[in-house]
């Protein structure tokens, strides 16, 4: 019988792939990831109005349109030098703290959920989605009823489902009604009410465990680089807001700048292999694939945002913050299955914003659009749940695009990735036959990044989008292993 | 399936700044307002597309196809079954349906879904505007639509 696939066919291109090296000796010389290109993209957008970008950029992604929707209505405040009135910005940041709440709870529940909620010997066949369910059935259906709640402010603020349209140069497109204000706050209530619910569930069933305990402790989990992310002005993280701020492997200030400044300090580097660019802290220089205080790569996402501030915005999110750094007992935390535990914290500060910005008369303001300069250039930045996403366009005198450059958050992790997989991998690659203990390995490295790859949908619905190709001292391919 | 109240749904599936990808807008647009009837565009698909088909009684999902001859329309049921063992390995990549067996295993109310899909060609580059094939196939489709609203 034919199968037909239901779901969208378009989006990124190709599949997630790792490319590990060996050396003489068969151990492992190097791992890259090399993430799915936009061939075309930029080529496109090239003479069309700026403000189509907005919902030209969400349709490259089918995990976070909603951040490629802001990220491009603030690079199209900046080129248009628009002063963005309050309660746009409360729309906005409360959007966007909808968004991250959703995205990190899926991830924390269900995706990294296998990893974090399930016994380390569970069989491969319940490592999944239902076996969460199965393990967990009445907090697996409050996540799915309390996110599809979220979910419903995204469509109320957004203007429509899936796929937000409400974000305009200077502003937003309409205001908000008091009856929907009223709806936004019962749905924000419930947010909070499970982030509330989700801190003690893991400290009595995550952490302890003593597979994540492993996880957090091991040595293969812990890379020293550097971490970048948005900071508002009392240093806490801020998912839309606030300034760039890099911090070294050792915790000092790299700088702390507006995004237009902040783009100036990264380079990309560029590898004869790959068509992925790797981009580094100019100011550090490139050292190669290696991670420490000489190198230049940084990494982003949640873990990289609670290491760049200096504090959480909201009380929940700031006591489990606390008890974040009381358990690694250092800061800057550079263990990568941290990633995890800073998405919990991320997602109480997410709710406590949300329904706080819920309650802000400002929500149901009026004045709602900033005028609008003469066109000429400008640099959008956010976090997007899985790190730091920059849109910058250059319009001409009659608002075209004349040139664009995105850098999105699995670009800024390629090296970290890369990095990690390679420590991941290190000790099963050698020996030849462990095919899935390989996979298994690397896929808890990359999931613990939460990449965005998977918005090819070439992938067969359920599978794990993950390609590995192992290349001999030759660079001749020796074994490729797919799932 | 449980289905739900809020009527019917018609989605068009596809980008539609990727050629042919885009058919499904072309199919809505061609259609027109339905009474009675919401009409969505939308790019995303797996398991926020079918959050977002909570509570309505019946979806037509209209998207492009690569497993069909170029220019051919089928409309085929969406069978939303148990999730099966190898579910959500990863979950941004989670089908249309089996993002829907996981809210109607949540207790949400998901509706009867169907899909219209059109083939197309695997090429998809950048760029607005469908392929004279393609392009050939929107009033069949839009005569399919027609008939699984007056059903």
């Amino acid at each position: 019988m034919k199968k037909i696939a239901i779901d969208p066919i378009t989006r990124l291109e190709g599949h997630g792939k790792i490319l590990l090296y060996l050396d003489e000796k068969g151990g492992l010389k190097g791992a890259v990831l090399q993430v799915p290109e936009l061939r075309g993209f930029e080529a496109f957008c090239r003479g069309r109005r700026g403000e189509e970008m907005p919902q030209i950029t969400e349709r490259i992604c089918g995990v976070c349109p909603e951040a490629h929707h802001l990220a491009s209505a603030k690079a199209l405040d900046a080129a248009y030098g628009a002063e963005v009135p309050p309660a746009a910005w409360a729309q906005r940041e409360l959007f966007y703290n909808c968004y991250i709440f959703s995205d990190h709870l899926l991830h924390l529940v269900f995706l990294g959920g296998p990893d974090l909620l399930l016994p380390a010997d569970t069989p491969k066949s319940a490592r999944n989605v239902l076996g969460v369910l199965q393990a967990y059935p009445e907090l697996g259906r409050e996540v799915v009823a309390v996110r599809a709640r979220a979910q419903r402010v995204l469509e109320i603020v957004g203007g429509r489902a899936i796929h937000p349209v409400f974000a305009l140069p200077g502003g937003v497109a309409r205001a908000i009604t008091p009856e929907e204000a009223e709806e936004i706050r019962s749905h924000t209530q419930a947010m909070v009410a499970l982030a509330e619910k989700l801190v003690p569930f893991f400290h009595e069933e995550v952490l302890p465990d003593p597979g994540y305990q492993s996880l957090l402790a091991s040595p293969s989990a812990h890379l020293p680089t550097h971490y970048l992310g948005l900071v508002d002005e009392g240093g806490a993280p801020h998912f839309c807001r606030g300034k760039v701020r890099a911090v070294s492997s050792q915790g000092a200030e790299l700088f702390r700048l507006e995004g237009a400044a902040a783009m100036e300090r990264i380079a990309e580097r560029v590898e004869p292999w790959t068509y992925v660019k790797f981009p580094y802290l100019k100011g550090l220089g490139w050292a190669g694939f290696a991670a420490g205080p000489e190198s230049g790569i940084y990494r982003v996402g949640p873990l990289a945002r609670l290491n760049v501030a200096e504090r959480m915005a909201t009380p929940l999110a700031q006591e489990e913050y606390e008890r974040f750094l009381d358990f690694f007992g250092e800061k800057p935390v550079h263990a990568t299955f941290a990633y995890h535990w800073a998405r919990l914290v991320e997602m109480v500060q997410a709710a406590e914003a949300a329904h706080a910005l819920a309650q802000d008369k400002a929500l149901t303001g009026t004045e709602i659009r900033g005028r609008l300069g003469k066109p000429g250039e400008g640099v959008g930045v956010v976090e997007a749940a899985r790190g730091t996403l920059f849109h910058r366009y250059a319009l001409d005198e009659n608002g075209l695009v004349r040139d664009l450059d995105l850098i999105v958050a699995t670009t800024h992790n390629a090296a970290g990735i890369g990095l990690s997989v390679k420590q991941m991998a290190e000790e099963v690659v050698g020996k030849g036959t462990l095919d899935e203990a390989l996979l298994n390995q690397i896929e808890m490295a990359f999931r613990a990044y939460d990449p965005c790859l998977a918005c090819a949908t070439h992938f067969l619905p359920g599978e794990m989008p993950l390609v590995v190709e192992i290349y001999d001292v030759e660079g001749r391919l020796e074994r490729r292993i797919a799932r | 399936m449980n289905g739900g109240s809020r009527g019917r749904l018609v989605v068009a599936l596809g980008n539609p700044d990727r050629g042919d990808d885009g058919v499904g807008q072309a199919v809505v647009r061609a259609l027109g307002p339905q009474p009675g009837v919401e009409v969505w565009e939308a790019v995303r698909g797996g398991l926020p597309l079918a959050e977002a088909l909570v509570g309505y009684e019946r979806a037509l999902v209209v998207d492009a196809c690569l497993d069909l001859p170029v220019g051919e329309v089928a409309l085929v049921p969406l069978f939303v079954g148990e999730l099966g063992p190898e579910s959500g390995r990863w979950l941004h990549g989670l089908g249309l349906a089996q993002g829907l067996a996981l809210l109607r295993e949540a207790g949400l109310p998901v509706p009867r879904t169907w899909a219209l899909v059109i083939g197309v060609p695997a090429d998809l580059p950048f760029g607005q505007g469908l392929s004279p094939e393609v392009a050939r196939a929107v009033p069949r489709a839009v005569a399919e639509v027609k008939k699984w609203l007056a059903n």
